[in-house]
């Protein structure tokens, strides 16, 4: 008479019997006692069914859509995500700049840079007349109107006085 | 580790080579859309969780390091994110067995069968039984869910199921061994009825 315990520990070794994972020794032992126990052997067979009908559960296919949703999605992810590739491209970026031909390349831009500053700064200095004379020149098209023409008050402004010396000063 | 044929694509990846990702993502979409659906049953979810997978992977580039194979990474991320789910229920996921809008696998499963089988009654009973396995599957907890899915689906071995489940080899096998023996139960007795 086979007792509850002996099937117990049996029991516990069905399933490694049945996926082939017991020694042969071990594996000898359980037929065995499978030869003389219908209630371990219906269990083994309860057992295979199951896992045969586990089988059963095909593959689904992703929908059709999957990939253009996944696309816009990773999309969303490139324009918010700078902490990953984005940072991960700024640094190489950053690497590459600094070398010792880039920093030689830096010094001489700077360097053009500046000169072309001071000699535009120079330049705005000397031309302070003729800039005055550019405003004066201007000045003519309101001569041209009626209104001031004839408005003799104006005539005796200082600006329009010295914008005819300058006008000379132009012509000649 | 390295002659690792994803590895590789992953780290071609990592110096800025975006085909190599594409080239991840369609080799591994279905396998782990296959896997995250098992485990959730909701096809909506599985394709949300899924492209979540790929975000992460995405994300992940700058600070991948090759230390395990990289099935068993993306894998990895899968059965967490898996988990996050079932813990926030960020897209609603709910358990239930029965309406599987949207679920293409029943047009899969008539269209082989079909093919081979002409029998219609055969077609039912497979059918029924699929429901049933889903029944069974998804009454498991969640950690015994992830290590047969892994197991049975796509056949890894337990040594990598515990480092993707972050346990012993042995704890594998024993989370597995009672998996069987809870999937067995509701099996038959379902087939009972
Ligand atoms: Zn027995």
């Amino acid at each position: 008479m086979i007792t509850k315990n002996r099937c117990k520990k049996h029991r516990e070794d069905l399933i490694a019997y049945m996926d082939g994972e017991l020694s042969e020794k071990q594996a000898r032992r359980v037929e065995l006692h499978l030869e003389e126990c219908p209630g371990c052997s219906a269990e083994l067979a309860q057992m295979k069914t199951a896992m045969e009908s586990l089988s059963l559960w095909d593959a689904v296919e992703p929908s059709a859509d999957f990939d253009r949703v996944f696309q816009r999605k990773l999309n969303a992810v490139r324009i918010d995500e700078p902490e990953t590739r984005k940072w991960a491209g700024l640094y190489d970026l950053f690497k590459t700049l600094v070398t010792p031909r880039f920093t030689l390349a830096a010094t001489a831009v700077c360097a053009a840079v500046i000169v072309m500053v001071s000699v535009f700064t120079a330049g705005i200095r000397t031309d302070i007349p003729q800039d005055q004379l550019h405003i004066a020149t201007d000045m003519e098209l309101f001569l041209d109107l009626e209104i001031i023409e004839n408005s003799e008050a104006l005539e005796n402004f200082d600006v329009i006085t010295f914008l005819d010396v300058l006008e000379q000063e132009t012509n000649g | 580790m390295r002659d690792d044929p994803h590895i590789q694509l992953m780290l071609a990846f990592q110096e800025g080579d975006e085909a190599a990702f594409q080239e991840l993502f369609q080799i591994f979409k279905k396998p782990l859309l296959n896997f995250v659906f098992r485990f959730c049953q909701d096809r909506r979810v599985a394709e949300e969780l899924t492209q979540e997978v790929f975000i992460r992977v995405y994300r992940s580039a700058a600070s991948y390091r090759p230390d395990a194979k990289f099935s068993t990474w993306v894998y990895r991320i899968a059965t967490n994110i898996c988990l996050n789910e079932m813990r926030s229920g960020k897209y609603q996921y709910e358990r239930s067995f029965y309406g599987y809008e949207g679920d293409s696998s029943h047009v899969t499963l008539e269209s082989t069968v079909a093919d081979k089988t002409p029998n219609v009654d055969d077609r039912i009973e497979d059918e029924e039984s699929s429901s049933t396995v889903r029944k069974a599957i998804a009454a498991l907890p969640d950690k015994q869910r992830i290590a047969l899915l892994l197991s049975v689906y796509e056949q890894i071995p337990y040594k990598e199921i515990g480092e993707r489940l972050q346990c012993s080899e042995g704890a594998v096998k024993s989370i597995i061994h009672r998996a069987k023996l809870a999937v067995k139960d509701i099996l038959s007795k379902e087939l009972k009825k």
